[in-house]
């Protein structure tokens, strides 16, 4: 290990303080690692102004084991790299700013009789929104021509993903559903629910495609609950969006079989019908602009979550000020103050790559 | 209107697109799929040429009603099938068809480089690399020490001086895929071992000394402004002679960086003397903390330098591109 020079944290790996530990968020490899917090005060204290003798130096030698093993922690994990003081400037962080093309992102339509009727508007206004991602919701269970024939709506079309959920069907062979996803590159994933097995189908010409096939009855106007961290999602963009936005609710909207808008299919409140407005008017009720930007920093609790920049939360906060405060009534099943799930589950595993988590000691360090 | 010629399958092509239409930008996209014909037409009246580009199926593109134009990569194809059969003549018939073409190719870009503000260029794809590294020398960029030889002992006497070297194309090689597998050239290492099996005369190859790199720069140039990234591949034998042998499971650090004045402002001046005015720079940092020029690529791929260091490229260009339309004022005789 390098003792002499500098220690830097690279760009990509960041850090985030919660009420008990820290988690270190390499957004490139898509990992994560528990840290003690105090590890997290030495590094945003010492980051490209110390080295690790001088930090000894700092702590009085007190410590020397523990900032070794600490040291050892972060070089094993590459999250640090050293350098001499005149190429500090060379490093910058990475500006967390967040953009998106368009104000929809992702719009969940339940298909019914209305969007048979009214496809090629609905697809045209949410396209000009600029939302590239789409979830297909079948409420029952659908032929496979029906299917296919909604999806040559797509081919021309401006989506870069199509998420389908279609009850399953005894006539829908699953070589036909093999080959319709083959040959259609846009469905990233197609849940059949309700079917006799379960199944995740991931052939080898399919890329990142995948047909799920699943014997559990698919619920969609239930609120799909986080029991662990499975759900999260690590990567820049969320990362980002996080910083700024509610990153489950922002630009993401909902068109139910009669063609209400939602902000989720779950959700109980209605934002008006798209037969009687178009979408972008619709978009311009206050509520929808004030819930996309209800962010975690103003969360009560979760802002002091080291899960915060990850969350998928899909609880619906409820402004509890004039100022942009937020609160949820219903608990999150993560208690960022005792670190624990509910259910004991344990299952922060699944967020992390690598397993078991490897913790370094938390040695009470002098601040 | 903005118009932009790209391979159908550029995704980078595609995300700049949908900041175009965020911003209700006019644009149509050609890619080298698209069956195109092209009418150019050159009279003794003044004015800009009248140029007709036609998509069959759509609207003609007229050369007037186009303000902005984006090289991104690929070229107009040929409408006409080349000639089949085992005729001698016919190999000789096609080359020249092709050719024909090609300097329409050339000709379209001239043209839209003359009237019309433009974003890279189709001449762009034929930068020599030699020439290149020549012109950094002689801008006061540091170049690795090369040689271009058809000679055994050649090679033999520069290994002498600098014992451990790099081979690699002096073009930009090529790709070819036989069943499922792609081959593409890479950078190979040279040493006194490897030379001695080699003949000795043989057709002209290019040697490199191997640079001893603390890091590799990947540069995004942009109309004057620099987007740049470091990558960390020293640490991944894997990477550490060609960071493209991507190391997928534990992919190499990519950060922001931020160069020195000085080798930004050599770097402008080589950008100039080429009249690029976007493209991707390769340069190394050598263990001595020299920063060493490798080469420009113009139509290289940016999302790498984007996405990791969270730069926006792809809206960057879309307001380029905006911004050059409002800018393009003809010349009307």
């Amino acid at each position: 290990m390098n003792e002499t020079q500098i220690f830097k944290l690279y760009a990509c790996c960041h850090l985030v303080s919660g009420s008990t530990r820290s988690i270190i968020y390499d957004l490139q490899r898509k990992e994560c690692e528990f840290i003690p917090n105090i590890l997290a005060e030495i590094i945003e204290k010492f980051d490209g102004i110390k080295s690790i003798s001088e930090i000894k130096q700092f702590y009085e030698s007190e410590y020397d084991d523990t900032i070794d093993e600490y040291f050892s922690f972060l070089v094993n994990h590459e999250f640090i790299f050293f350098l001499a003081g005149s190429e500090n400037y060379r490093f910058p962080k990475i500006d967390l700013s967040f953009r998106q093309p368009g104000v929809l992102s992702q719009v969940t339509i339940v298909v019914d009789t209305l969007f048979d009727e009214r496809s090629q508007v609905i697809l045209a206004e949410i396209t000009e929104l600029g939302c590239r991602d789409i979830q297909l919701i079948y409420l029952t269970a659908t032929c496979f021509s029906k299917i296919a024939s909604d999806l040559e709506h797509f081919s021309q079309s401006a989506f870069n993903s199509i998420e389908i959920i279609s009850g399953y069907d005894p006539t829908l062979h699953r070589d036909e559903v093999i080959k319709l996803v083959q040959e259609s590159h846009r469905i990233s994933c197609w849940l059949i629910h309700s079917a006799p097995i379960t199944e995740r189908v991931r052939e080898q010409h399919f890329g990142m495609q995948e047909i799920i096939y699943s014997e559990k009855v698919y619920d969609a106007y239930a609120r799909p609950e986080f029991t662990n961290a499975a759900g999260f999602k690590l990567n820049i963009e969320s990362f980002t969006e996080s910083h700024h936005k509610n990153a489950f609710y922002n630009g993401r909207i909902c068109i139910d079989k009669k063609g209400e808008l939602k902000t989720a299919l779950f959700n109980q409140e209605l934002f008006g019908n798209i037969t009687e407005n178009p979408i972008r008017k619709l978009l311009e009720d206050p509520r929808i602009e004030l819930l996309w930007n209800s962010k975690k920093d103003n969360t009560a609790i979760c802002k002091e979550c080291e899960f915060r920049y990850m969350c998928q939360d899909n609880r619906l906060p409820l402004k509890i000020d004039e100022a942009e405060t937020w609160a949820h009534q219903v608990p999150c099943h993560y208690n960022p103050y005792t670190a624990e799930w509910a259910n004991e589950e344990k299952c922060i595993d699944l967020v992390l790559k690598t397993s078991p988590p490897r913790t370094p000691p938390d040695t009470e360090l002098p601040k | 209107m903005i118009v932009i010629l790209s391979s159908s399958s550029d995704f980078s092509t595609s995300q700049v697109i949908d900041w175009l239409l965020f911003y209700k930008a006019g644009f149509v996209r050609l890619s080298d799929e698209d069956a195109l014909d092209i009418q150019i037409s050159l009279t003794n009246e003044s004015g800009p040429s009248d140029t007709t580009i036609t998509c069959p199926g759509k609207d003609p593109i007229s050369f007037a009603a186009i303000n902005t134009y984006w090289y991104r990569r690929g070229f107009v194809r040929n409408t006409y099938s080349p000639l089949s059969g085992n005729n001698p003549q016919s190999t000789y018939i096609s080359r020249f068809i092709f050719e024909e073409h090609q300097a329409v190719n050339e000709a379209l870009n001239a043209l839209f480089k003359s009237d019309i503000n433009h974003l890279g260029a189709f001449k762009d794809n034929f930068l020599n690399k030699l020439d290149v590294l020549n012109a950094a020398r002689r801008l006061g960029l540091q170049i690795p020490n090369t040689l271009v030889t058809t000679q055994k002992k050649d090679i033999e006497s520069f290994i002498e001086r600098f014992p451990k070297c790099i081979t690699k194309a002096i073009t930009n090689g090529f790709t070819f895929k036989i069943k499922e597998t792609t081959y593409f050239l890479h950078t190979i290492a040279l040493d006194a071992t490897k030379v001695e099996g080699f003949p000795e005369r043989f057709p002209s190859i290019l040697v490199q000394e191997q640079l001893p790199k603390k890091y590799e720069l990947r540069i995004f140039f942009l109309k004057d402004k620099f987007y740049s990234s470091v990558i960390f591949s020293q640490n991944d034998p894997k990477t550490s002679l060609d960071f493209r042998n991507y190391n997928n499971e534990k992919p190499n650090r990519v950060c922001p960086f931020t160069l020195p004045e000085t080798i930004e402002q050599n770097l402008r001046n080589l950008m100039q003397h080429f009249d690029i005015k976007t493209g991707s720079i390769d340069l190394v940092v050598t263990e001595d903390d020299r920063f060493v020029f490798l080469e420009v690529n113009p139509i290289g791929q940016f999302r790498q330098v984007s996405n990791p260091c969270n730069y926006y490229l792809e809206e960057k260009i879309a307001k380029t591109l905006i911004d050059y339309g409002e800018k393009t004022v003809r010349a009307i005789a």
